[in-house]
């Protein structure tokens, strides 16, 4: 049976027994923790909010385009970054290194939460299960007085 | 057990060092040499350095005529006592020959003028003799000055002396493009020297003469 589908954006994809990405797909029973990151933001916190800053910094000796043209790159690069994000995926198959997927931050915040619903799913599911095996355990164990 | 990652979220620095390197990087490379360092160059150092020279110069060429003026003022003031002191000889004569009642007034009013001339000819002469020796070791002292002067500057024109120490301010590519990259926080000696007037021991003195 294939399981339910919690998310489908492209080749990123989260169903009830897996979490596919691209080239790689990850069984969801092996996942630890999931991870979202803005990484790329602060990358572009470090060279972009400089670029704006220089450009406010040394308005005397740059003309007036330089200075829009180093603020609007800034901010743009600020936007990109803010707008990527990287989804880490720790299971026992990656260990500490994760697996990352990056791509768009709604993007990415929509499959985390997909992931953690599925395994929210799949936990209840196994509980319901656990406790159905210990009811059918509970009968044989009474049949077997008898 | 407390995990240091807890503390310091290596995880968001590392891309934000990373951002400050490529930063650092593009400031190194591209702003801080082709960019930033000619501009200030331009507008604020080589101005400023100009502007000191010709200072400097005037400052030089002010001094010079004051101790012309000083020189002058005392050679005239010599010549004049040495002239109030040796005139008498000639009013004396001229004396002796007025007692001789009208006749000593007729030859005087005759006379008097070559009379003068015959005392004052040889001392106008010794003066001007006198002053001439004066000037000729005023002027070898003042030219010994500039040539000392001279002697300590490489270059004796302004804007290539200027364009040395600048260049020379500038020399730290490092430190240059810490300045841009920190965005005027962080302040280099050259900079910081520059920005003081200092002249760089490799452009030699400015040329003030």
């Amino acid at each position: 049976m294939i399981g339910k589908r919690y998310y489908k954006n492209g080749p990123l994809e989260v169903t009830g027994e897996f979490v596919k990405a691209r080239s790689r797909s990850i069984q969801l029973s092996t996942l630890e923790s999931v991870d979202f990151t803005r990484k790329l933001f602060f990358a572009a916190l470090g060279l972009c909010g400089c670029m704006i800053v220089f450009g406010l910094a040394f308005g005397d000796l740059l003309y007036g385009h330089e200075i829009a043209a180093l603020v609007a790159l800034g901010a743009a690069g600020l936007f990109l970054g803010w707008n990527v994000a990287t989804l880490t995926i720790y299971s026992k198959l990656t260990g500490q290194r994760g697996w990352s997927i990056t791509g768009t931050a709604r993007a990415m915040r929509d499959m985390r939460s997909a992931i953690e619903t599925a395994l929210e799913d799949r936990a209840r599911r196994q509980k319901r299960a656990g406790k159905a095996s210990m009811v059918s355990d509970e009968g044989e164990e009474t049949d077997d007085s008898e | 057990m407390i995990d240091w990652r807890d503390f310091f979220p290596v995880d968001a620095l590392a891309p934000l060092i990373g951002g400050l390197l490529l930063w650092f990087g593009v400031n190194y490379l591209v702003l801080a040499p082709n960019v930033i360092g000619p501009r200030l160059a331009e507008k604020y150092y080589t101005p400023a350095c100009l502007a000191s020279v010709e200072a400097g110069r005037a400052e030089l060429a002010q001094r010079f005529a004051a101790a012309d003026a000083e020189w002058l003022e005392r050679a005239e003031k010599n010549s004049r006592e040495i002239r109030q002191k040796y005139s008498g000889s000639g009013g004396v004569f001229g004396g002796i020959i007025g007692m001789y009642g009208a006749e000593g007034q007729r030859f005087m009013q005759k006379h008097g003028n070559t009379l003068s001339q015959w005392g004052s000819g040889p001392l106008e002469q010794a003066i001007s003799q006198g002053l001439a020796e004066a000037r000729a070791q005023y002027d070898a002292k003042r030219k010994a000055e500039i040539d000392e002067l001279r002697r300590a500057q490489r270059y004796s024109d302004a804007p290539a002396f200027c364009g040395c120490n600048v260049a020379a301010g500038m020399s730290d590519k490092l430190d240059l493009a810490l300045f841009t990259s920190t965005v005027r926080l962080y302040k280099p000696a050259g900079i910081a020297d520059l920005e003081a007037g200092r002249v760089f021991d490799q452009c030699g003195t400015a040329p003030v003469v």
